[in-house]
């Protein structure tokens, strides 16, 4: 079974104080194992470092509840440990998702990257508006 | 797999260790191998260097039975002579002095006058005339290798000497104790000897000997020593390579074996080896055939002679192996093992070996089979063209047994291998289905059934079905009466798959319905208690979406409640289709304390309730699509008209045709209520 790996994928990017985590493909029943252990290290040093964590989903086209559950998980290390994680740029079959099972309300949800950034603080968003620009 | 390659190792070096020591049955196998060289490839009679004089039947018929008087041998071998032959063999033992002597006869005849026996031992022994015989021509007299001393010949037979050309010794030489040979008189009047000894232990002369030991001084072969006179040149020792030595005469040089013998490369039986001793005597015998040939004299004669079995599987007389060695002697036909081949056949069988316990599993069986054959074959004909163009016989029997042996083993371990993995596979399919059974019935045995709850009320209809899915979910749902007027229901969904989530739903149920009764129908409350139940024994983390309602059957109001689950359409009798409010909060167990609102509203007589697990939405079709909230507003809108039952059916089969050809993900939930009062 190997192509879980395949349809799964997350790319982090530090911006100051914040830790941005790119979620690509689908996030389902036989991909959220992958995630979850791809997620755990990145999760466990930004919480450590102090770091806000913003998931972008804009690559994610599916999730299913099992990877509801993952976002959960994650949610709930991050209370635990007083840290913070949103989402952000949610693909509009996501964010449905997120609106009828009211993850909406487990994990802040922003419309864009920069928001997510600017909800964390100032330095996070302008370290990622310059590294746009450049 | 690693005992197997054990197992094929240590066949390996079995299979090395007995080609070096070669027991019996090893030796067998061999013979039959060499056999099967000579039988394939006899060596064709070119050249005729050797002649049989032979005393056959018809010569004992005409002249008398053996012992002939040494008159008629001596008469013989002047006949012979008068051809000028190069040397005379002689494949006889006069070891007693003759009893035609004319001394003997007179001891034998009491009744001769005196006088009449003086003169007869007055006479020439006819031991004398023959040793006088022997004096007038080339002979070589043979001499035969004994177990023991014989009390008649205490020391070893007088050997031509030898030119020693080798510092080694010969110390593997096959070795008599004694002999027997001819009397005194005659050996004297020889100018060779040589042994007429060929023992073969199983009774088949692959080998005839060419130096031997007998008590201390080495002795030629009758045919050998032939050779010696009839070239008159030295027999010398030397060394030859890998440790051998070999015998060098009038430019020959013939490999020996270790025991001072040379394999035979053996030719058929050839009647026109021989010729009869009695034409010979009588002078009817052509000239040429004798003129400057090695001529050896031996009994054919039935009940007198040896006779042996040669590799070809013919019987032979034991005179014709010694013209068979002559022939190939002066064909410079060799034949030989060298040590050295033994080795280098250990080597091939452990190479050969290695590799097939290297790389036998990872090519397929057939291939396997192919190549190994393929270099067996390659080891076959290398021994036939060594045994033809080299005279080296290799045998590549044991290498093939060996290979094919451990080929067997290593095939054996990757058929138990792929055996165990099959059962595993089985078993785990096995395995998985029984926990899918199990989950499927655990689930399947909680739900209820409307209709023999509600069947006979006409003031509402409900209506459900559960499809669960291969891999099981944790769909549920529920209804009972709440007290005389008020129905509960609820519609749940656990995330997660399998056993757990099977588990963890029937937990859930069982929670449901004390909550509920609990709460007296307070969903807010219901739902704040099932949490805290739920959040007690929730090890892997999962979480329920949830629709609950009540409903009171006399009024028509509907009380609602969600928690993380899609919102139920609600189709008006006015012909309206709307989705309920979204839900209040997230799922049950992803958050605590979180606290859900209810909604109530009143139905009006005619509307129906749909409410669904996101299995319907998120069932996938062929290419990978969604079913999609669009189609199924559609469908329950086409629907909404019939019952509750005709409505979740034809949801129902609505997705069932839409996912036909793929395998359901996620268990599928329908429960439709219609509130008539």
């Amino acid at each position: 079974m190997t192509h879980e790996n395949a349809t799964m994928t997350l790319q982090p990017a530090v911006f100051a104080n914040a830790l941005v985590l790119s979620v690509s493909g689908r996030l389902d029943q036989m991909t959220c194992e992958t995630f979850r252990s791809a997620l755990g290290p990145h999760l466990a040093n930004a919480l450590a470092a102090g770091q806000g964590i913003v998931l972008d989903l804009a690559q994610l086209d599916y999730v299913s509840s099992a990877g509801l559950r993952c976002f959960m998980l994650a949610a709930k290390e991050a209370k635990a440990r007083a840290g913070k994680i949103v989402v952000a740029d949610l693909q509009p079959m996501v964010a449905e998702i997120f609106q009828i099972s009211r993850f909406d309300l487990v994990l802040p949800v922003h419309a864009h990257v920069i928001d997510a950034l600017q909800a964390i603080s100032n330095e996070a968003a302008s370290a990622y508006l310059s590294r746009q620009g450049a | 797999m690693r005992r197997y390659r054990l197992a094929a190792g240590g066949l390996l070096l079995l299979a090395g260790a007995a080609m070096v020591a070669a027991p019996a049955p090893v030796q067998l196998l061999r013979n039959a191998v060499f056999d099967s060289y000579q039988r394939l490839f006899p060596r064709e009679r070119r050249e005729a260097p050797a002649i049989i004089v032979e005393i056959d039947e018809k010569s004992l018929a005409a002249m008398g039975q053996w012992p002939w008087p040494r008159t008629r041998v001596a008469d013989l071998i002047d006949r012979i002579q008068l051809h000028r032959p190069a040397v005379i063999g002689i494949d006889l033992l006069f070891s007693e002095p003759d009893r035609f002597s004319p001394a003997r006869l007179a001891e034998a005849l009491p009744v001769m006058p005196t006088e009449m026996a003086e003169k007869l031992v007055a006479l020439p022994t006819t031991d004398h005339l023959l040793a006088q015989a022997f004096a007038r021509s080339n002979v070589v007299l043979g001499v035969a290798g004994m177990p023991a001393v014989d009390a008649r010949f205490p020391y070893p037979p007088r050997a031509a000497p030898m030119d020693w050309q080798t510092q080694r010794p010969m110390d593997r030489l096959l070795r008599y104790a004694g002999h027997l040979q001819s009397l005194p008189e005659l050996e004297r009047a020889a100018r060779g000897r040589g042994l007429i000894s060929n023992d073969a232990p199983d009774g088949v002369v692959r080998r005839a000997l060419l130096l031997a030991r007998v008590g201390e001084s080495i002795v030629p072969s009758l045919g050998l020593d032939m050779l010696r006179v009839a070239s008159g040149g030295n027999i010398a020792i030397v060394d030859r390579r890998f440790g051998g030595f070999g015998v060098s005469l009038a430019g020959l040089e013939i490999p020996l074996q270790a025991d001072g013998t040379v394999w035979l490369r053996t030719a058929r039986h050839d009647p026109h080896r021989f010729v009869s001793a009695l034409d010979v005597l009588n002078g009817k015998v052509d000239g040429t055939r004798i003129a400057n040939k090695l001529v050896l004299i031996g009994i054919t004669g039935l009940g007198l002679q040896d006779f042996r079995l040669t590799a070809l599987g013919e019987n032979v007389p034991g005179v014709e192996i010694h013209a068979q060695l002559i022939e190939q002697l002066f064909e410079d036909r060799d034949l030989s093992r060298p040590r050295a081949m033994l080795w280098l056949e250990v080597a091939l069988l452990l190479a050969g070996g290695v590799a097939v316990i290297a790389w036998s599993p990872r090519f397929r069986v057939q291939r396997v089979w192919a190549a190994a054959s393929a270099a067996f074959l390659i080891v076959v004909l290398g021994g036939l063209g060594s045994f033809l163009w080299a005279g080296v016989l290799v045998d590549g029997a044991w290498i093939g047994l060996g290979w094919f042996g451990a080929l067997a083993i290593m095939q054996a371990g990757t058929l138990a291998a792929s055996d165990r993995m099959q059962r595993e596979l089985r078993e785990t399919a096995a395995r998985m289905e029984g926990e899918l059974d199990a989950g499927k019935r655990i689930q399947m045995g909680l739900l209820p059934n409307p209709s023999n709850l509600f069947g006979g009320d006409q003031r509402f209809a409900i209506a459900a079905a559960l499809t669960p899915a291969r891999t099981v979910g944790g769909d549920f749902y529920e209804c009972f009466w709440l007290d005389s007027h008020r129905v509960f229901f609820a519609v749940a969904d656990v995330s997660g798959k399998g056993l757990p989530a099977a588990l963890f739903m029937a937990a859930s149920k069982s929670h449901l319905k004390s909550a509920v009764l609990l709460s007296n129908g307070n969903l807010p409350a219901m739902l704040g208690a099932m949490e805290s139940e739920l959040a007690r024994e929730n090890p892997e983390q999962l979480f329920i979406t949830f629709f609950a309602a009540v409903l009171d059957v006399l009024s028509g109001t509907l009380t609602t409640i969600n928690a993380g689950h899609d919102a139920p359409l609600l189709a008006r009798a006015d012909g309206t289709l709307t989705a309920l409010e979204r839900a209040s909060g997230p799922p049950l167990g992803v958050t605590e304390g979180f606290a859900y609102t209810a909604e109530t509203r009143t139905l009006a007589r005619g509307d129906k309730l749909l409410v669904f697990t996101d299995g319907v939405t998120e069932a996938v079709d062929a290419r990978g699509a969604f079913f999609g909230a669009e189609r199924m507003r559609d469908v329950f809108a086409k629907s909404c008209a019939g019952k509750p039952y005709e409505i979740v059916q034809a949801m129902d089969d609505a997705v069932k045709q839409f996912s036909a050809g793929t395998e359901a993900a996620d268990d599928v939930t329908l429960l439709c209520l219609e509130w008539r009062e």
